[in-house]
């Protein structure tokens, strides 16, 4: 699997680290509820198809990327830059 | 008088002479580079657009490395560049970490650079990605390393200090292939 960086271009898996599903939202710090916390730590989408999620471009520039994956294809569908420099492509 | 002090991460590791397979010319060359500054340099988001015109001021004849948005090295053969930057970059435009002591540097030359580079890193040397001048971070046997490919046959490759020895024995081992000099 390639995934093309916004900041390295192409690069093999190996250098990639997976960050979870991208789609969920952090429950607000002051909510004790525990059915929302449920969900956020353990419910999954878990799609047969095209799925967001966090990639982290660990060995290599460090930036954590957001990728349109689909799970049954490995099809990249999309991939941007988050974080403080989102939006940026090379340095 | 200190200079005589420092002790170089592959001191000791890169015998010289020709090793590996083959005789005569060896195609590939190692040497150990011992640069006395490298410098990370690094902006907020907000600061981006001066940092992109400031930075390659102060660089002056230091070596000027794009490794991602915001996040850059310097270096020189001489000691003494982070203090120098420290100078000239406020906390508000951005930050400045000495790396000299931190990092090994091993220099690959020689016909054969590419095709050993292709051996050791994932990356694709056939595309047009990597071309003389330009920088990559990327991995070795799970160990990160910085690239800078300064001429066609020739690529700098930084590590972590630490890694010196496990970096410069799987180096080693696949210009073994191909036949090597040190020195
Ligand atoms: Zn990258």
């Amino acid at each position: 699997m390639i995934i093309d960086c916004p900041v390295c271009g192409p690069r093999h898996l190996a250098e990639f680290s997976y960050g979870g599903e991208a789609s969920r939202t952090l429950v607000a710090m002051e909510n004790t509820d525990r059915e929302d916390w449920s969900t956020y730590v353990f419910a999954r989408q878990n799609p047969r198809g095209p799925h967001e999620e966090h990639w982290q471009h660990s060995g290599g520039c460090r930036s954590w990327l957001q990728v349109r994956r689909d799970v049954t294809t490995h099809r990249i569908e999309a991939v941007r830059l988050i974080g403080p420099f989102a939006g940026e492509t090379g340095s | 008088m200190a200079e005589s002090m420092i002790a170089w991460p592959l001191d000791g590791h890169l015998p010289a002479g020709r090793h590996g397979a083959g005789s005569g010319e060896a195609p590939l060359s190692l040497m150990e580079l011992r640069p006395g500054s490298i410098v990370e340099v690094g902006c907020w988001p907000d600061t981006l657009n001066r940092m992109r015109i400031v930075l390659p001021q102060l660089s002056r004849n230091a070596t000027l490395m794009d490794l991602a948005p915001g996040r850059w090295w310097l270096v020189s053969p001489g000691a003494g560049l982070a203090q120098e930057l420290e100078r000239g970059i406020d906390p508000g435009l951005g930050a400045v970490v000495d790396l000299s002591d931190a990092r090994a540097v091993l220099q690959v030359s020689g016909p054969a650079t590419l095709e050993l580079m292709s051996r050791l890193v994932p990356l694709d040397f056939g595309a047009d990605r990597l071309s003389p001048g330009c920088t990559a971070e990327t991995v070795v046997g799970h160990m990160g390393v910085t690239l800078h490919r300064t001429a066609p046959d020739c690529i700098e490759m930084y590590v972590f200090r630490g890694f010196a020895r496990s970096f410069v024995h799987s180096v080693r081992q696949a210009a073994a292939a191909f036949g090597y000099r040190v020195g």
